[in-house]
C-alpha cells in the first residue's frame, strides 16, 4: 500500500518536472541514474569497480536555463526532494554524488556563452560550459581566462566555481575566486540572486564568496562573469635544482616579494628523481623546480632574469629551458589512461596551503605520519600554487596494492585521508587547498573551523531551511 | 558480447574524462550519456551483469564515430571500437531503439541507409579503364551534382576513367551503423569484386568514408579492391600539381575549409583540398577549428536516424564557418556537404563542384 501511494507522488513529481524543463529533460532510466553515481573520487570508483551498486538519484532533471533551474528547485523545496547539482562528474571528493537520492541536476544544456564585452574585458557565461569550450570562445578572439587546471577539458564553469577550483597559472592569475566576477545563483525558494557586476565593492560583505566554494550547498549557478586576459606574448619557462626544500621554498618567496611568476612547481626529493633522470640522464640529489614568467616579452625576460639571480642566491643549479617547455606541452597527458594511477592502485591529493612559516613543517609531519602509521603507502609532494605569505601543498599518498576486501579498502582509505588532512590541520594548514571538501572531507570541517562552522550553518538555514541542496556535502 | 579489444576500450574510458569537450553528441544534448566516458560506463554496467541492455541503445546510436574523442587520447583508446559493438549488440538482442530501426532494417535489406538507389545521369563511360571512380551511395542519392563535377573534372584532366554501371553499396555506412556483421562483410565483398573486375589500378573514392573503410576497413577482412585507393582531393591536388588539370577562371572570393573528420582524423589528410582551394584563386579563412580537431557537421549516418542531434551539432559548426567571414564553407565530404548544406545552404559547397566551374 505505501509503495502504491509512492509510486503515485513519484509519478506526479515526474510530470510536474518534465512540465518545468521539457519530457526529454527528465530521466528515469536506472541507465541515466547509474552514469552520475561515480566520479573522480576514488572510492567511488572503487565501489564501482566492485560491481557494488552506485548511490543514484531518483529523477536526472537536465534544465536548460536559469528559469527552468528555478522552477526545478521550487518543486524540489516544495516537496522537500533532494537537489545534487552535476556538471562533468570530475570532481575528486565525492561532491556530485546523488547519495540522499532526489534530483541529479545537470547543468550541461546551460552552456551558452551570455556577454562577451571586450570593452571591459569581461565574458558572461552559462555555468554547464565545459571549461575548455569557453577557452576556445575566448581564444578565438585574442583572449584567455588563464584558469587551466587539469580537468579543463571535463569540467564545466559551474564545477570550478563550486568547489573554488584553481590552474597551474594560479600564482599570477589567481583562484577562479579572483578570476571570477560576478554570479547568478538560483536558491531553493525560487529566487534568482544577482551578485554586484562590479569588480570589488564596499556594498557590504563579499555575496560572490559565500557561493564559491559552497559546492552546491546553498542554490544552483546557473551564470558567471570571468575576467579576460590577453593571450601573453611570451611564456619563459626554467628549471632549478636545489639542495633542499627550505631553499626551494625561500627562493620561492623570495621572488615573489619582487613580481609573480605564472608558474612555481617545487617537486620534493622523492618527485625530483624521475624529473632529474627525465632531464640530466642520471640521477641527482636535491629538489627541483619549474618556473614559468609571462607577459610581454621584456618584462617577461627582466622577470626570468631575477628569477635566476634568485635561485643562485639560495644555491640552485640553473637547468635551462627544455624541461618546462615540454612540460607545458603535456601537461594534461599524465591524466590520460595508463599514464596516471590507476585502479586499484589506491590513491589521493591532499592537498593543504599555509604561510611559508608552517608549510615545509606540514610536509615533513604528513609524509611522516603516513607513512609511519600505514605500511605500504609512499607519500610524494610539489609546491604548486604560491602567494606572496605562503603557498599549497599537493601532496599524495599512493598504496600499490590495497587490501582486496571493498570495506576493508574503504577504512583503510578513510582512515589515510584522516591521518593526513588532521595532521595538516594540526600543524597551521587547511582541510583542502583546492579540490573541495565534498562528501570526503565533510566529517573534518568542524575540526577546521570549530565555532566559526556556525557561520555556515546559519547561511545554510537561511537559504536552504529544508535542506535539500547536496545533502551531506561540506559538513553541512 | 564483447570483444577483448572493446573491454579494454571499456575500461580505459570509463575512469576517464579527458575527451568530454570534443564530443560533438555529448555537447549538444547536455547528456552524460552521450559521451565517450558515459557510453564506457554503460557498457561496463552491461557487462556486469545489469539489465540496462534497452536502455542504453539509444545511446549508443547517439555517436557520430567522428573519432575526435581518439584523436585526442593520449593513450591512443578508441572509444568507436566499443560503440560499434554495443550497436552490433543491439541488433542481436533486438533492441535497436524505435526512431533508428527503420535505417537498421533498410541497411540489413539494402546495404545503404537510404530509401532509394540513386543513378546520377552520367555520360558513357568505358566498362574497364586506368581509373576507377567510387561515387558512394552519398552522392549517387543526395549529391548527385558531386559527381557530375568529379566526371567533369577527370574528363578535363585527360584521365583513362569509368564508374560502375551498377556501383553497389560500399559498406562503409552500414559499418558505422551496425558494426562488423557478417552481412557488412557481405556488402563490402560485393563492393570490391565489382570494384576488381574494373581492373582499375587506381580507385579514387568521392566520399572520404569509403576511402577510410576500403583502406583501413576492408583489408582486415581480406578485401582487397585491386588497385590502390586516393581520396578525391588528394588525387584531383596531383592532377593540379602535375598541370593535367588547369584553373582556368580563378574564384577570387574567400572561403573557410571545414575539415571533414574521416578526411582529418582517420586519414590524416588536410592539405590536398587546402591547395585546391588556393589554385581556384580562393582566400582561405581558417576556422578556430581546424585540420585534426576539427568539428564533427553530424553526418549522414547520424543525420538518417537523429535529424534534430544533427542540426544541434551542424549548426555550432556552421556558426564557426560564418564567425571567419569567408563567403563560402568549403568541405570535401558528400556528408558534411549534405548536412552543411541542409542548414546552411549556398553558404556550403563541395571543392569539387568550385574546382569544376574553375577548371
Amino acid at each position: 500500500m505505501d509503495q502504491e501511494r509512492s509510486a503515485f507522488l513519484t509519478a506526479m513529481i515526474e510530470s510536474e518536472l518534465e512540465d518545468a524543463v521539457g519530457k526529454e529533460n527528465v530521466s528515469t532510466t536506472t541507465a541515466d541514474r547509474l552514469i552520475y553515481g561515480y566520479d573522480c573520487y576514488w572510492l567511488s570508483n572503487h565501489w564501482s569497480a566492485h560491481g557494488k551498486t552506485p548511490p543514484m538519484a531518483d529523477f536526472v532533471v537536465s534544465p536548460g536555463s536559469t528559469e527552468e533551474v528555478s522552477k526545478v528547485l521550487q518543486i524540489a523545496n516544495y516537496y522537500r526532494i533532494p537537489v545534487t547539482t552535476v556538471g562533468g562528474t570530475s570532481g575528486t571528493q565525492g561532491g556530485a554524488l546523488p547519495v540522499a537520492g532526489g534530483i541529479s541536476l545537470n547543468t550541461k544544456r546551460m552552456n551558452h556563452i551570455v556577454e562577451f564585452d571586450e570593452m571591459s574585458m569581461t565574458v558572461t557565461v552559462e555555468t554547464g560550459m565545459i571549461f575548455q569550450q569557453l577557452e576556445w570562445y575566448a581564444n578565438e578572439r585574442g583572449y584567455t581566462l588563464n584558469h587551466y587546471p587539469s580537468a579543463i577539458t571535463t569540467a564545466t564553469v559551474g564545477g570550478f566555481l563550486a568547489h573554488n577550483g584553481i590552474g597551474v597559472v594560479s600564482t599570477k592569475y589567481g583562484k577562479i575566486i579572483d578570476q571570477c566576477l560576478a554570479l547568478e545563483i538560483v536558491i531553493p525558494s525560487g529566487e534568482v540572486l544577482q551578485t554586484a557586476p562590479v569588480p570589488k565593492h564596499s556594498s557590504g560583505p563579499d555575496l560572490k564568496g559565500m557561493f564559491i566554494g559552497s559546492e552546491g550547498t546553498l542554490g544552483v549557478m546557473t551564470k558567471a562573469t570571468f575576467q579576460l586576459f590577453r593571450i601573453p606574448e611570451v611564456r619563459l619557462f626554467r628549471g632549478f635544482l636545489f639542495k633542499n626544500l627550505t631553499e626551494g621554498i625561500a627562493a620561492g618567496r623570495d621572488m615573489l616579494q619582487e613580481f609573480k611568476p605564472s608558474i612555481i612547481r617545487l617537486y620534493d626529493e622523492a618527485e625530483t628523481v624521475s624529473i632529474i633522470k627525465n632531464i640530466l640522464g642520471v640521477a641527482k640529489p636535491g629538489v627541483f623546480m619549474n618556473i614559468a614568467v609571462d607577459g610581454k616579452q621584456k618584462m617577461a625576460e627582466m622577470e626570468m632574469e631575477r628569477a635566476c639571480e634568485i635561485a643562485a642566491e639560495h644555491g640552485a643549479e640553473d637547468l635551462g629551458a627544455e624541461y618546462g617547455k615540454k612540460w607545458w606541452d603535456s601537461r594534461l597527458t599524465f591524466f590520460y589512461p595508463g599514464k596516471f594511477f590507476s585502479y586499484p592502485q589506491m590513491y589521493g591529493t591532499m592537498d593543504s596551503v599555509a604561510v611559508y612559516s608552517k608549510i615545509e613543517n606540514i610536509y615533513w609531519e604528513m609524509k611522516h605520519a603516513i607513512e609511519s602509521t600505514y605500511k605500504d603507502v609512499r607519500f610524494i609532494a610539489h609546491f604548486s600554487h604560491w602567494y606572496e605569505w605562503g603557498c599549497m601543498i599537493y601532496d599524495r599518498f599512493i598504496m600499490d596494492r590495497p587490501p582486496e576486501d571493498p570495506i576493508e579498502t574503504l577504512k583503510l582509505h578513510n582512515a589515510i585521508w584522516n591521518t593526513g588532512v588532521r595532521t595538516a590541520l594540526k600543524n597551521g594548514g587547511v582541510v583542502n587547498d583546492h579540490h573541495g571538501v565534498g562528501l570526503k572531507l565533510g566529517k573534518l570541517m568542524k575540526e577546521q573551523y570549530g565555532p566559526s562552522m556556525k557561520v555556515f550553518e546559519g547561511l545554510k538555514k537561511t537559504l536552504d531551511p529544508n535542506g535539500i541542496m547536496n545533502p551531506y556535502k561540506l559538513g553541512l | 558480447m564483447f570483444s577483448d579489444n572493446a573491454k579494454k576500450q571499456i575500461d580505459a574510458c570509463r575512469f576517464c574524462w579527458m575527451c568530454r569537450h570534443v564530443c560533438p553528441v555529448g555537447l549538444a544534448t547536455g547528456k552524460e550519456a552521450d559521451t565517450p566516458r558515459g557510453r564506457a560506463v554503460l557498457c561496463k554496467y552491461v557487462l556486469t551483469g545489469m539489465d540496462i541492455q534497452k536502455e542504453i541503445t539509444g545511446d549508443m546510436f547517439a555517436c557520430c564515430l567522428c573519432n575526435n574523442c581518439a584523436s585526442w587520447c593520449e593513450t591512443g583508446y578508441r572509444p568507436e571500437v566499443f560503440i560499434r559493438e554495443a550497436r552490433t549488440q543491439a541488433l542481436v538482442t533486438d533492441t535497436v531503439p524505435p526512431a533508428v530501426k527503420p535505417v537498421v532494417d533498410r541497411v540489413l535489406e539494402k546495404g545503404t541507409i537510404y530509401e532509394d538507389e540513386g543513378r546520377p545521369a552520367l555520360p558513357a563511360l568505358p566498362e574497364k579503364a586506368k581509373v576507377l571512380l567510387v561515387l558512394g551511395e552519398t552522392v549517387r542519392v543526395k549529391q548527385p551534382g558531386i559527381a557530375a563535377a568529379a566526371v567533369s573534372l577527370l574528363t578535363k584532366a585527360g584521365v583513362d576513367f569509368t564508374v560502375l554501371k551498377e556501383e553497389p553499396p560500399v559498406g562503409a555506412m552500414m559499418y558505422d551503423l551496425v558494426g562488423e556483421l557478417q552481412e557488412t562483410r557481405d556488402v563490402a565483398a560485393k563492393f570490391v569484386k565489382a570494384a576488381a573486375a574494373a581492373g582499375a589500378g587506381t580507385i579514387v573514392c568521392l566520399d572520404p568514408t569509403d576511402a577510410r573503410f576500403l583502406k583501413q576497413d576492408c583489408p582486415r577482412w581480406g578485401l582487397n579492391p585491386g588497385g590502390e585507393v586516393y581520396t578525391a582531393t588528394a588525387y584531383l591536388a596531383g592532377l593540379v600539381e602535375s598541370g593535367a588539370l588547369k584553373v582556368k577562371k580563378p574564384w577570387k572570393g574567400t572561403a573557410t575549409f571545414h575539415d571533414p573528420c574521416r578526411l582529418a582524423r582517420d586519414l590524416e589528410e588536410t592539405e590536398p583540398a587546402r591547395d585546391l582551394l588556393k589554385a581556384c584563386g580562393a582566400e582561405l579563412k581558417e576556422m578556430f577549428l581546424n585540420r585534426d580537431s576539427t568539428r564533427c557537421c553530424g553526418g549522414e549516418v547520424m543525420s538518417s536516424q537523429s535529424p534534430k542531434v544533427t542540426a544541434l551539432i551542424a549548426n555550432p559548426r556552421l556558426d564557426d564557418a560564418k564567425r571567419t567571414g569567408a563567403e563560402l564553407c568549403i568541405t570535401a565530404c558528400p556528408g558534411c556537404s549534405q548536412v552543411l548544406g541542409t542548414h546552411g545552404g549556398d553558404f556550403v559547397k563541395n571543392i569539387l563542384e568550385l574546382l569544376d566551374e574553375c577548371c
